[in-house]
Formats: structure tokens, C-alpha cells, sequence
């Protein structure tokens, strides 16, 4: 993973939501959206960010984005800092990294047209007038769709096709980094599985790194070469793609994993229920964020909070008992862990 | 009537009238569900999978309406029978539950009122004592501290606790036949889980039946007993599920089950089916799935399979379900990457 400047490189971003009572405006408290985390993605890379609905993986797509300002943090793309930078230099950077969203239909001009709602990247970035059609027409190729199809309004497309569109709108700047943000969860399995692999056809073609963003651990797992597990706001797990699968270290992971069901009735696995919904982003629990739903849960993980660490080389992971080795930390916090 | 079926479908059609034209939604579909079986209907969206749930319940109206087909449900003809004696059967035998509860809830009232005015308006009991019941179905449910829950607002639970309110509405009458449409689709897997544990000790305690509805295989291979295969308004394929998952004999079934990722194999490329679901206003004369069939030939494209027996306890519909399994091997092998043709 080392050598050269990767592609984009985040630091310790953080994003927190104030919280105002509706009266007095007074400041009740703060979601921790996303609260520290830290990941790079090299070029050509896909990076998989994936965790339950609230845990802040959106958020962190659009922050790297800045489409939404960050609290603290540091994001770098291509050796340059994004967060500090000004609004000119922003909109030159911005056109290599593109964002694909969930819903297509959403974030689509209604009264457009596909081929005016692909020019639109064009224009903002003055490309010539003789060129934009060209570059549409082979925009639209590249994706899979007609030039006939380019010419209705986003309503008379299927829900593939307009994720399609949508994905042939980020590649008009022919950006380097796509932010995907669950671009496949809206659609039905015969339809997703030729959005997975347009998706993977471009990468090879174009050299494109991805942040993919999904809940769903068995799309993530096929596209992506590595993968960040995030709960409550931060990075509980991340590695390559296979080590997660094969052996993850953090009891949430593996939780995760285990629920996911298995298309194939033969496979009796033993469930691992996990207990309660996800707590309040506002008021997270002390120590180990996991702690009151973690079976293996002791007094320090109510105590400290861990620290990503490399428990095994490129394999991080957020948990005190990681690997069978104990942390650090927990060995000076707690002389003797007795059970919860 | 055979007395080991809750229910029997047969031959229903539904359609949606829209400006003088006729859509059929559910077109000539029939099945059974067995006494305390969970019946797994597996489609994709808008392949008459919801339509047919809301047919058992006569729940269609304003445009819509069952034009032919009889749904028998212990003993009687859903479809004959008069709106007063469909309304004490809704509810009451068959229960329905849906996927995004917070629509089917209402915003101003507490859930235990909610839950108290579905047992009051099928028994003629105190309103206390159905207080008292609906905070002893919350309990059954898995809702810690049921009497204060009880007393709290939809907007105040979260996804999963909301759908185990309406498990527990749903269950507070007993019904025989519980269908839960797209139970799970909002939830998250861990939530998704213990839903479905939860679907599945509750059949256990009551020996009740369950059709399950959802797109998800994974959810159908780890619940259900026996599963249909819908496709474009008509059953594809019925089998029991280890059947289905072993020897799928129809090419949709395939194509859907090699389309999926997977956890639990590696796969460079996942296969596609080419194009998209068959518009209900343009359906083809032939096979509705042979636009996107590898193994479609001329009679495909001309005649309509009908169901036929293809093993024990396994239909399909396709004239060349033999061809199934080695289209299946061949996928295996990885020679097959799409639906483009062998």
C-alpha cells in the first residue's frame, strides 16, 4: 500500500450536527456523525465503507465531498488538502472526484433530458460545444444505454437505466475517485448485478478508484479490494477484502457477517442474534461503543475506548481483545477485567 | 379441498383497469399453502408478488379487481363470500403485516392503543383487559419493558421495534395465516435477523402458516419451507426449498440465484440477465420470460408453458426445464457469463 501519494487520503475527519432546543436555540448536544476516522484509497483502488443505516457512512462520503463542511479533519486528494481549500481551486479538483447516489430518480432534473442532464458536468467546466456531443454520445456507450434513450426524461427510464445515466453523468469530467454512495440498493438482484459489474468494467477500463458506500456486506465483498467496517460514527474494522471475510477480528464484524443470509439452504449456520438497535449517535456509550451489544463485552470496554490498531499486519481493528491479544491501553487501565 | 392446504390459489387474475386498457398484474397464478408451512413468494418488483398477497385479503379496490380464480381458505371461497364476512376474516384468520410500518401506523396514537383497538374491534371484552392483552402481545414479541413501550408514540421506536408492533398487532388475534409482505426490506441485517427468528418462533409456538413475501433468497433459503417463483404475473417455479436451491429448473430461477453476490463463494463476475422485466401494458404472446432466456427457441416465443411437474413436490414452467441443469453446470464452469444465448 505505500509508495506514491494515494489518491485521496483522510485524517481524523469528524463531522458533528448540532442539536438545538426548538425555543431558547440552545445547544442540547451533538450528533457524532462521523467521529475520527482515518482511511486512504490508492489509485485504481475500491475501497468498501459498510455499516448499518446511521452509522455515518453517508456523511462521510459527502464530507470527503465537501458537500458537507466538515468539523475537523483533514482530506487529502492527491497530495492537496481539500478542506482548507478556497472555492476556485475546489471546483478545479472537484471534477475528478464524482459522486453517484442512491436514488437516481431524486437527483435528477425532472424537466431535463438524460443528454442535457450528462452535458450539465460539461458545461459548468466550459468544454466546447462540438465536443459535448461527442463526448455524450460516447458517454452514453460506455454505460450501456442508446442514444435514443439519451434523448427522454429521466422518468421514462427503468431504475437501472437511470443509475446508468446517473453513473455516466460522474464519469463526464472523467473524474479519478467515484464516491458511490449505495448506488445499487435501490434496484432488483437481475438489475444490480449489471450495475456491479458496469461498475467493475469501468474501474478496469478508466483506472477509477471508488469509495463504494453499502449496507450490503455480499455487494461490498464482490466489489471492493478493501473494506472499512464503520458503527456509531467510526472505523471499528478495516482491511483487505478476503482477511475481512475469512477472519474478522471485531465482535461487531463478525455479528455482521452472521446475519447476513445465505442463498443456500443446505448452510445451517449457528446465529449470532445481536441484542437492541444501534444507540444514539448523541449520546453514544462511554468506552467501546459496542460494548452493551458485544456478548464478549468486559468492565474495561466500559472504561477505555480502543483505538484502531493493527492487530495483525494490514488488518486494523477497534477492539480490546482483538486477536486474542489484549491492547495496550486495557492492560494499564484495568489491571483485572471481571465480566459486566 | 385437500385438508393439509390453509390455502389454495387457484387459477387467480387480477388486473388494473387505466384509461380503457387492461393490465393483468397476476395472471392465472395458483398455489397452495400447507398447515403451518412458511410459503416463501420470491420475485422481483412488479411481479404480482404484493398484488396476489392483496388478493387474499380482497384488499384491491378503486382500479383494480380479481376477474377470475378461487381462493379457498380453510373451506371457503374468499372470493364468494360477502364484504361483512371478509371483513371479520381479516384480522381475525388471516393476518397481514407490511414493509414499512411506520405507514401502516398511525402517527397519533400510541402503539398499546393501536394494538388495543385491533382486539376490541373483533372481541367484546373491557377495554382494560385489552390493554392488558396488548401489552402481553408486545411482551411476546420482544419489546423490553412492554407497559412503557406500550404507552409511546410510533415516531419514538425504532425500525425493527415498529415491525415487532405490528407482529404484535397482527398476532394478538391468532390468526391461522400470517402474510408478512417484505417483512424485513427496510431493516437492517442484524434488525433483519431477529425479525425473522422472531417470525419463526412464533410458527413454531402456534403450528401457524406464513407466506412470506420478499426478493431476497438469502431470507427465503434460511425461513421458508416450500417457495414459488414469480415472474412477470405468473409462478415460474414451485418447489420445496432445497429443491429449488439444488435443482432449479427453471432458467429465471437460475438467473437469479447466479446473479446474486455472494458471501459465502468467490466469483470474478457476477452473470446477468440481460434487459429488463416485460411491461404489464407490452407483455409478449410467448413465454414471458423468453426475451431474456438463453435457452429461448421459436415454440418459446409462440406458446405460454403451463406448470407441469418436473420431481416430487416440483413445478416449473418452461418447455425445456431438462435444459435447466446443464445451462446450471455450465454457469458453474464460469462458460456462461450472460443470458445472451449458449
Amino acid at each position: 500500500m505505500s509508495g506514491g501519494t494515494a489518491l485521496l487520503e483522510v485524517k481524523n475527519l469528524k463531522k458533528y450536527y448540532p442539536v438545538k432546543s426548538k425555543l431558547s436555540r440552545k445547544l442540547l448536544g451533538q450528533v457524532k456523525a462521523v467521529d475520527g476516522i482515518s482511511f486512504s484509497i490508492q489509485p485504481g483502488e475500491v475501497l468498501g465503507l459498510v455499516g448499518e443505516s446511521g452509522c455515518g457512512k453517508s456523511t462521510a462520503g459527502c464530507t470527503v465531498l465537501r458537500l458537507e463542511n466538515a468539523t475537523s479533519g483533514e482530506v487529502w486528494f492527491e497530495g492537496q488538502e481539500i478542506l482548507s481549500m478556497d472555492k476556485r481551486m475546489l471546483k478545479d479538483i472537484r471534477k475528478n472526484m464524482q459522486m453517484v447516489f442512491q436514488d437516481s430518480y431524486s437527483c435528477m432534473n425532472p424537466k431535463m433530458t438524460i443528454q442535457e442532464i450528462i452535458r450539465e458536468p460539461l458545461v459548468i467546466y466550459k468544454m466546447p460545444r462540438r465536443e459535448q456531443n461527442e463526448k455524450i454520445g460516447r458517454l452514453l456507450e460506455l454505460v450501456g444505454l442508446t442514444r435514443e434513450q439519451g434523448g427522454r426524461y429521466p422518468h421514462e427510464l427503468s431504475g437501472g437505466q437511470r443509475q446508468r445515466a446517473g453513473i455516466a453523468r460522474a464519469l463526464a469530467l472523467e473524474p479519478k475517485l467515484i464516491i458511490a454512495d449505495e448506488p445499487v440498493s435501490a434496484l432488483d438482484v437481475s438489475i444490480q448485478a449489471q450495475i456491479i459489474n458496469l461498475m467493475a468494467d469501468l474501474k478496469k477500463e478508466l483506472g477509477l478508484g471508488y469509495l463504494f458506500i453499502a449496507h450490503d456486506l455480499s455487494v461490498v465483498k464482490h466489489i471492493s479490494d478493501r473494506i472499512a467496517v464503520m458503527y456509531l460514527g467510526k472505523i471499528v474494522e478495516q482491511c483487505e477484502k478476503k482477511e475481512l471475510y475469512a477472519s474478522p477480528l471485531h465482535p461487531y464484524t463478525v455479528s455482521l457477517l452472521n446475519a447476513v443470509p445465505i442463498p443456500d439452504p443446505e448452510i445451517k449456520k449457528e446465529r449470532i442474534l445481536l441484542e437492541g438497535d444501534l444507540p444514539s449517535p448523541i449520546d453514544p456509550p462511554s468506552g467501546c461503543r459496542f460494548h452493551p451489544r458485544c456478548s464478549g463485552a468486559k468492565e474495561c470496554c466500559r472504561i477505555s475506548e480502543p483505538q484502531l490498531r493493527e492487530v495483525t499486519p494490514g488488518h486494523f481493528a477497534a477492539c480490546h481483545f482483538a486477536g486474542g491479544n489484549v491492547s495496550e491501553t486495557v492492560s494499564e487501565a484495568v489491571s483485572e477485567p471481571g465480566e459486566v | 379441498m385437500d385438508d393439509n392446504y390453509i390455502l389454495e390459489i387457484k387459477g387467480l387474475q387480477t388486473c388494473f383497469y387505466q384509461e380503457d386498457k387492461v393490465y393483468y398484474a397476476v395472471d392465472d397464478v395458483s398455489f397452495g399453502i400447507r398447515r403451518g408451512e412458511i410459503l416463501g413468494i420470491v420475485g422481483e418488483s412488479g411481479c404480482g408478488k404484493s398484488v396476489t398477497a392483496l388478493s387474499v385479503l380482497r384488499l384491491i379496490s378503486g382500479k383494480g379487481k380479481i376477474k377470475k380464480g378461487a381462493i379457498e381458505f380453510d373451506g371457503c371461497d374468499l372470493t364468494q363470500i360477502r364484504e361483512e364476512e371478509m371483513r371479520k376474516m381479516r384480522g381475525r384468520k388471516i393476518a397481514m403485516i407490511f414493509q414499512d410500518p411506520m405507514i401502516s401506523l398511525s402517527p397519533v396514537y400510541t402503539v398499546g392503543a393501536q394494538i388495543q383497538e385491533a382486539i376490541l374491534a373483533h372481541n367484546k371484552i373491557p377495554s382494560k383487559e385489552a390493554w392488558r392483552k396488548a401489552v402481553e402481545m408486545l411482551e411476546k414479541v420482544g419489546i423490553p419493558s412492554p407497559e412503557s413501550r406500550a404507552k409511546e408514540y410510533p415516531h419514538q421506536m425504532s425500525g425493527g421495534m415498529r415491525q415487532r408492533v405490528m407482529i404484535a398487532m397482527a398476532l394478538s388475534m391468532d390468526p391461522k395465516l400470517l402474510i408478512a409482505d417484505e417483512p424485513t426490506t427496510a431493516l437492517d441485517v442484524t434488525i433483519q435477523a431477529q425479525i425473522l427468528d422472531l417470525i419463526m418462533q412464533i410458527r413454531k409456538e402456534r403450528q401457524m402458516s406464513v407466506m412470506l413475501i420478499t426478493h431476497d433468497l438469502g431470507v427465503i433459503a434460511e425461513t421458508a419451507d416450500r417457495v414459488v417463483v414469480m415472474y412477470a404475473g405468473k409462478v415460474v417455479e414451485s418447489a420445496d426449498v432445497r429443491t429449488l436451491f439444488k435443482n432449479p429448473s427453471h432458467p429465471y430461477t437460475l438467473g437469479l440465484m447466479n446473479a446474486l453476490p455472494r458471501l459465502d463463494r468467490e466469483c470474478e463476475r457476477l452473470y446477468t440477465i440481460k434487459g429488463t422485466v416485460p411491461s404489464p401494458a407490452d407483455l409478449p404472446q410467448g413465454c414471458r420470460y423468453a426475451g431474456r432466456c438463453p435457452l429461448c427457441e421459436e415454440r418459446c416465443l409462440k406458446e405460454q408453458p403451463e406448470l407441469v411437474k418436473v420431481g416430487e413436490d416440483h413445478e416449473a414452467a418452461c418447455f425445456f426445464s431438462k435444459k435447466t441443469a446443464e445451462l446450471r453446470r455450465k454457469m458453474a464452469a464460469g462458460d456462461i457469463r450472460d443470458s445472451s444465448g449458449i
